[in-house]
């Protein structure tokens, strides 16, 4: 025993962990619920790559189409039943089904990967909230932070997708055909995307080649640069210290940010609780809440009416039925690029709530567009254009004419 | 307390951000700019990529090809393969107002934002109908065009819901009572 403890010890002195488990955390920020978040974030994405190994091993992508029979497909996943004895579905598909019906603890495993997920988008909006609110950006190397936030908050959502898409079910290959024609609208002013897409993917409409380069963006190109991004987030915040407690008295606000205690054993310990909480709630989620395999779809079958997309990005999708698309194809750009800049804006004043708020209320707003767009999503059957957005007329010689030479037939 | 070096840090990222958004929007610009010399596919006034399927009938593939007498059952899908491209067409006969009957292909994609659309109509093609956001698609029938609609003969104009554009076609020829696609705008 004594052996292990004295390789224990050399270990931390060795690769100088000592420092790093003592370095000092304020103790308003262990306290304060507001600066959680980001730790919940930052820990799905660990359980997400660790399901998403095994996930990996299992899976296999493609678009080959075979035939179930229907009785196969679980009811709960069906939310719009045919009639019909035999289902198309795709390879990719079919990879899902396996893992999560006829592997042992793949349903588990699944259930637990989705789970995780929706729990880090989630905690990255509250986590950008909280942050918003506080107005981190404003303390030294804020900016440089939240300008990283915003772009892992932006690969997140993009990862979401993408994760979305591989099971190749009907809501999937609608989401990756949107993706894929969705920026065409550069097109009508003359920047080729659809050309760019098709020289890059090969196809604007799913073929093995494009499971298989999104199968990679998913599981290796964009974790890599979020693994690369959070690194030096967590740099930043060792190196850097956290943002400034949210009071008016600078005195009271010196005295806070000068009250320390060590990473080891207070904060160390609440992240133990946080990780093991974590994990139970997500696995009480996949008891109590597992969320449907939607069902499977091929090309040529009929679309059924009132497919939605999930919720991280509904409220894109009520906004993009609601208002012409010239303008509301760029309404997620607009958030992003308005979140980047929030720094060199909000440059005055301390970060107290009474000092702030207008830029809180900037910020409820900012969520309130967002929660809005969802809620109704949810909620209505969005008529056709409710806003005053009229449609932009179609220029006559920008309108594709019937490009043969008629002639009829008999 | 105004911090310069901080300043200048959020300046460089933001900087770096837009000069590469910029870029990564140029290159495309640039390159179509010199279409010819780096042989980029140029995008039309209407925003259609052109992709030849077959030159002529006579050299086309028998699984591009749709039968004339299953084409009078009704629309036909089919998933056109072509090189690294799959294109999803759907075949009909669209019978025009002065009781001709037309063969037509379309590219079943919605202009909007791309999904997969829905045949509309029995027999005859007569429209498509996109289930994502609600936009409905119907063929001019009428061989003089469509003006109060602003659509050529044969054209698949946006008869409502939030697409701008007519639908893409595919340019097609019956040889032996079979309907070839030629080309394919994308």
């Amino acid at each position: 025993m004594r052996w292990l403890v004295r390789l224990w010890e050399l270990i931390l002195e060795r690769f100088h962990l000592k420092e790093f488990l003592e370095h000092p955390v304020p103790r308003y920020s262990n306290i304060n619920p507001l600066y959680w978040f980001g730790d919940v974030a930052a820990v799905s994405f660990f359980l997400l790559a660790l399901t998403g190994f095994f996930l990996a091993l299992l899976y296999t992508p493609g678009m080959a189409v075979k035939e179930v029979p229907t009785s196969a497909l679980m009811p709960w996943d069906v939310l719009h039943p045919k009639k019909t004895e035999t289902v198309q579905a795709t390879q990719s598909y079919l990879s899902v089904y396996t893992i999560t019906y006829l592997t042992p603890f793949g349903f588990i495993l699944r259930q637990f990967h989705l789970w995780a997920a929706y729990m880090m988008i989630m905690a990255a909006f509250v986590h950008f909230f909280a942050k918003f609110v506080l107005g981190s950006y404003k303390r030294k190397g804020g900016g440089a932070l939240w300008f990283l936030g915003v772009l892992l908050g932006f690969l997140t959502v993009n990862q979401a997708v993408l994760g979305y898409i591989l099971p190749l079910h009907l809501d999937g290959i609608l989401a990756l055909l949107i993706g894929l024609n969705l920026f065409r609208y550069f097109d009508y002013i003359g920047i080729p995307v659809g050309g760019l897409i098709i020289a890059l993917l090969g196809s604007n409409y799913p073929t093995d080649a494009v499971i298989k380069m999104i199968y990679v963006a998913h599981i290796l190109v964009v974790p890599a640069i979020i693994l690369i991004l959070l690194g030096l987030k967590i740099q930043g915040i060792l190196y850097g210290g956290v943002s400034p407690p949210p009071v008016r008295d600078q005195e009271l606000a010196k005295k806070m940010v000068d009250d320390k205690e060590p990473f080891y054993p207070h904060r160390f310990a609440l992240m133990t609780g946080q990780v093991f909480l974590q994990i139970s709630l997500l696995l009480l989620l996949v008891a109590f809440f597992p969320q449907p395999l939607l069902e499977p779809w091929a090309p040529g079958e009929i679309v059924p009416a009132g497919v939605r997309p999930p919720w991280p990005v509904m409220w894109y999708y009520t906004y993009v039925k609601m208002i012409d698309p010239f303008i509301s194809v760029g309404i997620p750009i607009i958030m992003v690029l308005f979140a980047l800049v929030v720094p060199l804006l909000d440059r005055r004043g301390g970060s107290s709530i009474s000092e702030r708020w207008l830029w809180i209320l900037i910020a409820i707003i900012y969520m309130a567009i967002i929660g809005y767009g969802s809620v109704l999503g949810f909620i209505i059957e969005i008529p056709k254009q409710i806003t005053p957005f009229t449609r932009i007329a179609v220029p006559p010689d920008s309108a594709v004419p019937y490009i043969g030479t008629p002639s009829p037939i008999g | 307390m105004i911090d310069e070096n901080r300043r200048n840090t959020i300046k460089i990222f933001l900087g770096a951000t837009a000069a590469l958004g910029a870029g990564m929007l140029a290159t495309p610009l640039v390159g179509s700019l010199v279409a010819e010399r780096a042989g980029y596919i140029q995008p039309q006034r209407t925003g259609a990529i052109p992709i030849e399927v077959c030159k002529s009938p006579d050299n086309c593939p028998e699984e591009y090809a749709v039968p004339l007498e299953e084409l009078k059952n009704g629309p036909v899908f089919k998933l056109l393969k072509v090189n690294t491209m799959a294109i999803p067409a759907v075949f009909g006969i669209v019978r025009a107002t002065d009781g001709k009957e037309y063969p037509v292909a379309y590219v079943s994609i919605c202009t909007h934002f791309g999904c997969p659309l829905n045949v509309s109509g029995g027999k005859y093609l007569t429209g498509f109908h996109c289930p994502c956001h609600g936009s409905s698609f119907i063929v001019c029938n009428n061989p003089d065009g469509c003006p109060d609609k602003k659509a050529a003969f044969l054209e698949m104009y946006v008869s409502s819901g939030p697409a701008v554009r007519s639908l893409r076609a595919v340019k097609v020829e019956v040889k032996n009572g079979k309907v070839y696609p030629l080309v394919a705008y994308v």
